[in-house]
């Protein structure tokens, strides 16, 4: 059932438009900073201005760039896509009967959409370590504590920072499928995963609800930055991984909650 | 007790007890209790809105119902339900298929999703090859254009790529919720004729539709549903004899006629209908000569009397509504 998924997802054209265009970002970046420099950044952890001088931080800056719109948004439209799309097309009813249980349907679109998170985060990244090494200089890593590293670890650490931030799109993975199992419209499900994640990235600025910011979705995402410090610090990526976990049960609960019970009448 | 009623299910592919199903507050399947003899073929008939989808989607298990239980194919256990739906095959409220992929892709991936529920129905038969994919499309008609994308399918050709998706294993039942609809008139033959040739096999259909006249033909059994409650259900020959005969008279003064037919209760009131001179009815009696000698005693001249031709399509109407019919 899985590999029907995944050929499903992945031979659509949606999909590999939207793959493409993440694939590309990164080298458009690095064009951009190749050509007119890296400038000096905000505020955060601010790769751009750190990329002329090692391809690895290309690989940062554009995840760091993709992360709090372009990543959501593409997780978003697939995870949200799981159960209401199905329904919109009218499948869904043909799969109940085929049969597949509902549990097991839901847990394959999660694992599918997971797959998905993984696939896009490591592809930024690879295409992004290509597009580096071919704009930009090689050689010793310089981290955020100061200290330097090789190349090669730098890499490695790069790849890791990627399958951070593909952990913290978990959320976004649970939200979508949760509210994919309320609605018959694709869209909407899409757009509602979104507007959450952009309402929790726009709390997690105001000081004034710093109180709530522990639950926010998103409040560890730019925690991957800490891999380059030497002794790389645990503590922030792991209250990621925590609160993303606590998400995804969440959000799976509640989606197996609401489809196990649902009347399919689409 | 329990084992008569075990004993009696077995008779049946579908059996249901007062199946009830509210939607806002309104009853859209009311009591329902169908019986579907195995190796029948069953004809499911009501107007749009009259509650068939509904019941149809409970014993699939779409839809939970409210009250009642659904025996399918003898096994009653919900629990169970999932396991027995891969003894049939079914078409509900139209093709649901992926526009971006190509019939034979379609079918592929209903038969890659399904497999595991097969494999425990009956490991022989579960791996299903390509060829049990072409061997579907072929019964439909649709080899040449298994290469197609879905969305460049005719609506005909959508419909019976979904009935080659309901026989991609063999089956046991077959539910078929309106399989007609958008097909041709030579389409609609074809499908007649492959269910006919299903049947043959053993298997049993459950079809349902609006249009009474395609069920007519081929149908052993038939229900009718209107609002949610079953009006009537059993042989299609009993269906066609559960109107009655319709007479009609000519005589001489209809008024009067119709007068007397009602005081002597030889006539269903509401089955009365006059037009010009001629008066026609649905009778209490199987003996006409004594209405017609009723009306000479009491004065009205029988110019002619005869049997009304009758149509199964008249009797569903009758049963339904004309308002619930139209379309």
């Amino acid at each position: 059932m899985l590999g029907s998924e995944l050929s499903l997802l992945f031979r659509r054209r949606r999909t590999r438009v939207l793959l493409a265009l993440l694939l590309i970002a990164p080298w458009l970046m690095g064009f951009v900073i190749f050509q007119f420099g890296g400038g000096k950044g905000g505020n955060g952890p601010n790769f751009v201005d750190l990329v002329t001088h090692n391809a690895v931080f290309l690989v940062l800056a554009s995840v760091s760039s993709l992360m709090p719109l372009l990543f959501p948004l593409a997780v978003s439209l697939v995870a949200a896509d799981s159960v209401a799309g199905e329904a919109s097309l009218g499948t869904l009813r043909y799969i109940l009967i085929a049969p597949v249980s509902r549990l097991r349907l839901l847990i394959n679109k999660l694992a599918t959409a997971l797959i998905f998170v993984v696939t896009v985060c490591v592809g930024v990244a690879v295409s992004g370590l290509i597009a580096g090494v071919i704009f930009f200089p090689t050689g010793r890593v310089l981290l955020l504590s100061g200290q330097t590293t090789s190349f090669f670890h730098g890499i490695l650490l790069a790849l890791l920072a990627s399958l951070l931030i593909a952990v913290s799109l978990v959320s976004v993975v649970g939200l979508g499928l949760a509210i994919s199992t309320f609605t018959d419209v694709p869209v909407g499900a899409t757009l509602g995963t979104l507007g959450i994640i952009i309402l929790s990235e726009i709390l997690s600025n105001i000081t004034q609800v710093r109180g709530i910011w522990p639950l926010l979705p998103t409040n560890y995402w730019l925690s991957f930055a800490d891999l380059f410090r030497d002794p790389i610090s645990f503590s922030g990526i792991g209250k990621d991984l925590l609160s993303q976990g606590i998400w995804l049960v969440f959000a799976f609960s509640l989606a197996s909650a609401r489809f196990l019970s649902k009347d399919v009448t689409s | 007790m329990t084992a008569l009623s075990n004993l009696s299910s077995r008779a049946f592919a579908i059996e249901t007890t007062d199946l009830t199903k509210a939607f806002g507050g309104r009853n859209v399947v009311d009591s329902v209790s169908l019986r579907v003899p195995l190796g029948s073929i069953y004809g499911f008939l009501g107007p749009n809105g009259s509650g068939k989808t509904t019941t149809i989607r409970m014993i699939l298990g779409l839809v939970f119902p409210d009250q009642g239980e659904i025996s399918l194919l003898g096994v009653k256990d919900p629990r169970l339900r999932r396991q027995q739906l891969s003894r049939l095959g079914a078409v509900v409220e139209g093709p649901g298929f992926y526009p971006y992929l190509s019939g034979f892709d379609n079918l592929k991936r209903f038969a890659q999703i399904a497999y595991p529920a097969q494999k425990l129905l009956d490991p022989a038969t579960a791996r299903i090859g390509m060829n049990a994919v072409s061997a579907a499309l072929e019964k439909v008609g649709l080899l040449d254009a298994r290469n197609k994308k879905y969305r460049a399918y005719s609506l005909g050709m959508k419909q019976r790529l979904a009935i080659a998706a309901a026989l991609l294993w063999p089956r046991e039942l077959l539910v078929l919720d309106e399989p007609t609809n958008g097909l041709d008139p030579q389409g609609i033959v074809e499908v007649r004729e492959l269910l006919t040739g299903l049947r043959s096999q053993g298997m049993t259909i459950f079809i349902s539709s609006h249009i009474l006249s395609e069920v007519e033909m081929i149908c052993s059994d038939v229900a009718v549903m209107r609002d949610g409650k079953l009006l009537f259900q059993g042989t299609t020959q009993a269906f066609r004899g559960s109107l009655g005969e319709q007479f009609y008279l000519e005589t001489t003064d209809t008024g009067l006629a119709k007068t007397i037919l009602l005081r002597l209760e030889l006539a269903d009131p509401s089955s009365i209908n006059i037009e010009h001179d001629r008066l026609s009815a649905k009778l209490t009696t199987n003996e006409i000569e004594k209405v017609v000698a009723a009306l000479v005693n009491g004065g009205v001249g029988v110019r002619s009397v005869g049997k009304s031709a009758h149509s199964l399509e008249e009797a569903f109407v009758n049963l339904t509504g004309r308002s619930g019919h139209a379309r």
